[in-house]
């Protein structure tokens, strides 16, 4: 029994691998400049807010629960960072203080929108889908609602977010962040009882409780944390693109599913290995990013990534028991 | 033995009382829409008198009702069955393309009439029945099928008239929206007629009977010998069936084939589905239901719109509803688990 588990473990990485060569080599065979350093280090840089949404998603789905709001929190965090600085941009204060503090208010508000999300679904018992449904139609109303057409950041505030260009190596700044955020959230989930109390969760809820794990608690914290990791992106997503829109996430949420899903994460919750995240995070924005390259029409992204997720969670899903319901 | 039999008593006196409590709760629980939908009216009536009540708005009411009622119709029995559909916004704004492109359109030299309507239903048909197998086949939850198949939709729809909508030129199409019959729009008359189609669904056949089974408790009628299965399967093509309906009508009323036919379809369709009493839980409801909680939605939307409130709170509004209503409706307690 065990020794099947762990073939399984590595059966997501191994799988992930070859997807990415298999990718990679087609791509390459389609359009030669797909292999280029210029496109290898702008596929790297643009992976940086998608891994850390990843990274935030994965314990949820771990939890055997969902966030469907993702995509529209990392919406109205991006409008709101933008449209805070455009609030403080003439005080008297330094750029670096102003942009500290509206990056520390939008972290702050993702965090307590998340609470609330995790509260109304661990406390009311609301399932966790139709919570985040309901909340995605909130964010994206209050996403219009602050600004319902992009802005830019003005020019002499471009300073201030040249942090997001400064790369060691090959490897860009934000993805190292987002390599640590994962690492963080790998250590948390393997080496301390709140990560083997959300695999618990996942596995056993009515066991978890029983044995005193504070579920309630556990859930909102995740939910939590999950807050504070799209309004990261989000950030991200600002100080590439220079300016905010009300509707950048919205294709996020599938490709955060994706990506954690084609990790190995299985949708039922408590089984799954965070750090195969980071392939599922690399099959997907090689996808993205490949299709743009050989110029594939950009609707057929959309296609593509649903069926992308389809197929994901078929070969991950056990269908051993037959007496399982699915709902 | 005196002291038994008052106990027994107490005990049966108790549980009368306890299943009085029940029932009286469960007909509030019942007429509570229809009060909601009374007290809104009486709201907007006195906010806004003659205007609201004016012949043209209830007119302009049915006229905005016919599109959410044919959406919610069909959901009503996915989530009848316990299950969740979010293609919606996809389904119905692909139909909503294909059918500017199947009958005769500035955009290229197709005229297939009658007959294209009947393809693009066909189109959301199949989507559903997918969705369904999909779901059942692979054991994969409901809403993350239909999730992806909101995306393959939307992206399906696009690519169908790629970035310039084509505009519908048959003559009979164009009159169609225009039209009204006894004083009812003829698109409401459509919705009107689907919703007979799907009461008559709901009561009269064997298949409505067992969606009420699937959703109560799925292992009765799967241990009774019903193919649970196909049952599922069915609920999902009607219910693609229903959008594609809908979808056609959005593309007759705006004259026009784009994906946007069903942006924010899915929300209003979702909380109206819930407000009117059908529990996600699944075995509760029903069609009728529906129809209220639809009238609440469209009133409540209408009312609002003519109140002038900014468009984009709209959305936020259904999602509060939408939690609202199943806060209210959904099991609590310490024993529930919620995933």
């Amino acid at each position: 029994m065990k020794k099947l588990k762990i073939n399984k473990a590595y059966f997501a990485t191994y799988f992930s691998i070859a997807v990415i060569i298999c990718l990679m080599l087609i791509f390459t065979v389609m359009e030669k400049s797909f292999i280029n350093a210029s496109n290898i280090n702008n596929l790297l840089s643009d992976t940086a807010p998608l891994m850390i949404m990843a990274a935030g998603m994965t314990p949820v789905i771990l939890l055997g629960s969902i966030d469907l709001s993702i995509g529209a929190m990392c919406s109205v965090s991006n409008v709101l960072v933008v449209s805070l600085i455009m609030k403080f941009k003439d005080t008297i204060y330094a750029d670096w203080f102003i942009m500290l503090v509206t990056f520390l208010t939008t972290l702050l508000f993702s965090v307590v929108g998340g609470i609330i999300l995790g509260s109304i679904h661990a406390k009311l018992k609301v399932p966790s889908f139709i919570a985040s449904l309901a909340f995605m139609s909130i964010w994206n109303s209050a996403a219009l609602l602050i600004s319902s057409s992009p802005i830019s950041i003005p020019k002499k505030l471009w300073g201030t977010i040249e942090w997001y260009k400064i790369s060691i190596g090959p490897l860009g700044y934000p993805l190292i962040i987002a390599f640590l955020i994962m690492i963080g959230y790998y250590v948390i989930l393997t080496r301390t009882p709140l990560g083997r109390g959300i695999y618990a969760i996942g596995a056993n809820e009515r066991a978890a409780r029983m044995s005193g794990i504070s579920v309630d608690r556990i859930k909102i914290a995740v939910f939590a944390v999950n807050g504070f990791c799209a309004a990261l992106g989000a950030i991200f997503l600002m100080a590439k693109a220079k300016s905010c829109a009300p509707t950048v996430g919205d294709s996020f949420t599938l490709m955060v599913i994706s990506a954690v899903v084609l990790g190995g994460t299985a949708l039922i919750g408590g089984s799954g290995n965070i750090l195969n995240t980071i392939m599922g995070v690399f099959v997907v924005s090689i996808i993205k990013n490949g299709m743009n390259i050989v110029s594939i029409n950009v609707y057929w992204q959309k296609i593509v990534f649903g069926l992308v997720v389809l197929i994901a969670i078929a070969i991950n899903t056990d269908r051993s028991s037959r007496s399982f319901i699915v709902k | 033995m005196g002291e038994k039999n008052q106990a027994a008593l107490s005990i049966r006196e108790e549980f009368a009382a306890k299943v009085k409590a029940d029932n009286r709760r469960e007909k509030l629980m019942k007429w509570a829409p229809v009060g909601v939908l009374a007290a809104l009216i009486l709201v907007f009536c006195i906010l806004k008198g003659s205007s609201f009540l004016s012949l043209s708005n209830l007119s302009a009411i049915l006229n905005q009702w016919s599109l959410p009622l044919l959406v919610a119709l069909g959901l009503t029995f996915v989530i009848m069955i316990g299950s969740i559909d979010l293609s919606i916004d996809g389904t119905v704004g692909m139909v909503g393309s294909l059918t500017a492109i199947f009958v005769a359109n500035s955009k290229n030299t197709a005229n297939l009439g009658i007959i294209g309507l009947l393809l693009a239903v066909l189109c959301s048909v199949v989507i559903g029945f997918l969705v369904g197998v999909i779901h059942v086949k692979f054991k994969i939850p409901s809403f993350m099928v239909s999730f992806a198949f909101m995306n393959i939709c939307i992206g399906i729809g696009m690519l169908s008239y790629s970035g310039k909508p084509a505009t519908i030129r048959d003559p009979l199409m164009m009159a169609i929206p225009k039209a009204s019959f006894l004083g009812i729009p003829v698109i409401t008359w459509i919705a009107l007629a689907v919703l007979a189609l799907c009461f008559y669904i709901q009561e009269y056949t064997p298949f409505g009977r067992h969606v009420y089974a699937v959703g109560t408790d799925e292992t009765i009628p799967k241990a009774v010998g019903i193919n649970v299965n196909r049952i599922k399967i069915k609920v999902f093509t009607l219910a693609g069936f229903c959008y594609g309906v809908a979808g056609i009508v959005g593309a007759l009323r705006l004259g026009q084939g784009q994906i946007a036919i069903g942006t924010d379809q899915m929300f209003p369709a979702q909380a109206a589905v819930v407000i009117g009493g059908t529990a996600l839980t699944g075995g509760k409801g029903g069609v009728m239901n529906t129809v209220v909680g639809t009238l609440i939605m469209t009133v409540l939307i209408n009312g609002l719109t003519m109140m002038g409130v900014n468009p984009n709170i709209k959305t936020g509004i259904q999602g509060v509803i939408i939690l609202i209503a199943v806060i209210f409706t959904i099991k609590h307690g310490a024993t529930v688990i919620s995933k």
